[in-house]
């Protein structure tokens, strides 16, 4: 078998088998956090479109199908990096914490602040049956832009993998894992 | 023989020789003595037999024609197939347990890729060798796709930089040339987004910082070159390209929108600086093609001047100008670059006659 065979075959093995480590890894142990949603209130299912028979969940920033929030708060944008608001068009790695009971009865989960380190975030929001803390990227405004808003904040990703069927109108837990990266635990009250 | 490409054109000349020693007897005459022509004709038939047999090539105009026609044909029957894999497995991945989704994802490339060594040892050509290849880059993308999918894995640069080194890897060891350009610009985008994620920055092209690309882009040309001759010619040249697509597509960007760079200006300023860096890295990669023989790089170069120049105008002159005088302006381009082009093929005729 020529090399460029064997160092390819060496590749896959190495990169499925660290993500899926860092994928279990991430699952084990004590979750930090533990929310419930409910499907068609705080997120939608995504399911059976265009031919793919996974499903996952798509959390909502808002009123239904809203998947990105704007920064309102300088101190968010300073907390994730940012030097000179929206100096240059970029965008920084970071995480939100997601507040799944912060206006009764209103559509979606509120994004109530930002960080750099998951670890700070859990220790600043410690409700862990309220607060979800999820990866993000957050984009500073570019100059010129329309608008009040300093920046937008986008999920990543944006849809969480759903293990075992669910429905519309159906609540999933979603807890955060030792990584920083929530995940769907499974279907309940079917 | 060292490659089959060698081997092609050892036969191309043949064929030449051949036709153009016919020309030349039909307006002299005879030119050669009955032995020697004899003596020449069994040499370049044996040639020929023994190229034939050890390289599988082209002997003659229809033959390359029909080669030409089977390559495309494993081209598109290898981009359909991966189609086909990635949307049947989509379409029954829900429905299996992620035991089975993460076995069958992770064996799927390792299975192509032994099909590949086991296709490249029975015919020459590597029709079939094309399709399992692709296969193989397919089959290993999804698996990044699904595994990043079950575990809600953010995206990573990091497997992008996997994905370019199982693509340059195959590319490389089995000399699919299309691969190794691939694979290069995938690796080399790879690897600036680990860059940029190490500094805590979304490394989403989208995201600016663009000049790291063009950076990038610029060292992977300047690639082949540092490993002094350790490329095959053919293989350095798409690893030149992918280099220049790189760094061409950082300065189109820049050049259209200032803030995607880190110079610290004004974006009017930072947009001009990288007018002139399209214009310039192009007239340097079109002069470089051509003094160095690299005829991928100089037509590449030659291209990207046109098309920067086009881009260019609309920027500079669509809203202010009439649109008639625009396209007239982008005829008189067209016809001005004609003659800057016939000027240089000129000057290289001289060069290398």
């Amino acid at each position: 078998m020529k090399r460029g065979a064997q160092v390819a075959i060496a590749v896959t093995l190495l990169t499925c088998g660290s993500a899926v480590a860092q994928g279990m890894w991430n699952q084990s142990g004590p979750a930090t956090g533990s929310v419930t949603l409910t499907l068609g209130r705080e997120a939608s299912l995504v399911s059976g479109r265009e031919g793919n028979t996974a499903q996952s969940v798509r959390l909502w920033l808002g009123p239904e199908g809203v998947t990105s929030a704007p920064v309102t708060d300088r101190a968010w944008l300073d907390a994730v990096g940012f030097g000179t608001p929206g100096e240059i068009a970029t965008a920084r790695h970071g995480y939100a914490v997601l507040d799944v009971g912060a206006e009764p009865g209103a559509d979606g989960l509120t994004v109530v602040d930002i960080g750099r380190e998951p670890a700070e975030l859990l220790a600043r929001y410690p409700d862990r049956s309220r607060y979800l803390v999820t990866p993000a990227s957050i984009r500073s405004r570019i100059p010129g832009a329309q608008g009040d808003s300093l920046g937008t904040i986008y999920l990543t990703p944006n849809a969480l993998h759903v293990p075992r069927g669910a429905q519309a109108g159906d609540r999933v837990e979603v807890r955060t894992g030792r990584s920083g990266i929530p995940y769907v635990v499974g279907g309940r009250g079917r | 023989m060292a490659s089959r490409t060698e081997a092609q054109q050892r036969a191309d000349r043949i064929q030449a020789f051949r036709a153009e020693l016919g020309e030349v007897e039909g307006e002299l005459g005879p030119i050669l003595s009955e032995e020697t022509r004899s003596r020449l004709n069994a040499h370049h038939d044996a040639t020929l037999a023994t190229l034939a047999a050890q390289w599988d090539i082209d002997r003659n105009a229809g033959e390359h024609q029909l080669s030409l026609g089977m390559r495309v044909a494993s081209l598109v029957g290898a981009i359909a197939l991966v189609a086909a894999v990635v949307t049947f497995f989509y379409r029954i991945w829900g429905l299996i347990p992620t035991a089975a989704q993460l076995l069958i994802v992770t064996v799927l490339p390792i299975a192509f890729v032994l099909g590949t060594d086991y296709a490249t040892r029975h015919e020459r050509k590597h029709y079939f060798a094309t399709i399992t290849v692709l296969l193989a880059v397919g089959s290993f993308a999804l698996a990044l796709a699904v595994i990043a999918g079950i575990y809600n894995l953010p995206p990573s640069p990091f497997a992008t930089v996997a994905w370019g080194v199982f693509t340059l890897a195959l590319g490389l060891g089995y000399r699919f040339g299309l691969l190794v350009y691939a694979g290069m610009l995938v690796l080399a985008f790879g690897l600036v987004g680990v860059l940029l994620r190490l500094q805590g920055l979304d490394w989403s092209p989208d995201s600016g910082r663009l000049d790291l690309h063009l950076l990038m882009g610029l060292l992977v040309v300047a690639m082949p070159s540092l490993l002094r001759g350790r490329l095959d010619e053919n293989l350095a040249e798409m690893v030149r390209l992918a280099g220049m697509t790189l760094a061409a597509a950082a300065i189109v960007f820049c050049a259209g929108n200032g803030r995607l760079s880190v110079l610290p200006m004004r974006p009017g300023v930072v947009e001009g600086i990288y007018d002139v860096a399209g214009f310039g890295l192009g007239a340097v990669m079109l002069w470089l093609g051509l003094r160095n023989r690299w005829r991928w790089s100089a037509r590449a170069a030659g291209g990207f001047l046109v098309l920067f120049t086009y881009i260019k105008a609309f920027d500079w002159w669509w809203e202010l100008l009439p649109n008639y005088v625009f396209f007239l302006i982008l005829g008189a381009i067209a016809i001005g670059a004609l003659v800057v082009l016939r000027r240089i093929r000129m000057s290289v005729r001289e060069v290398t006659p």
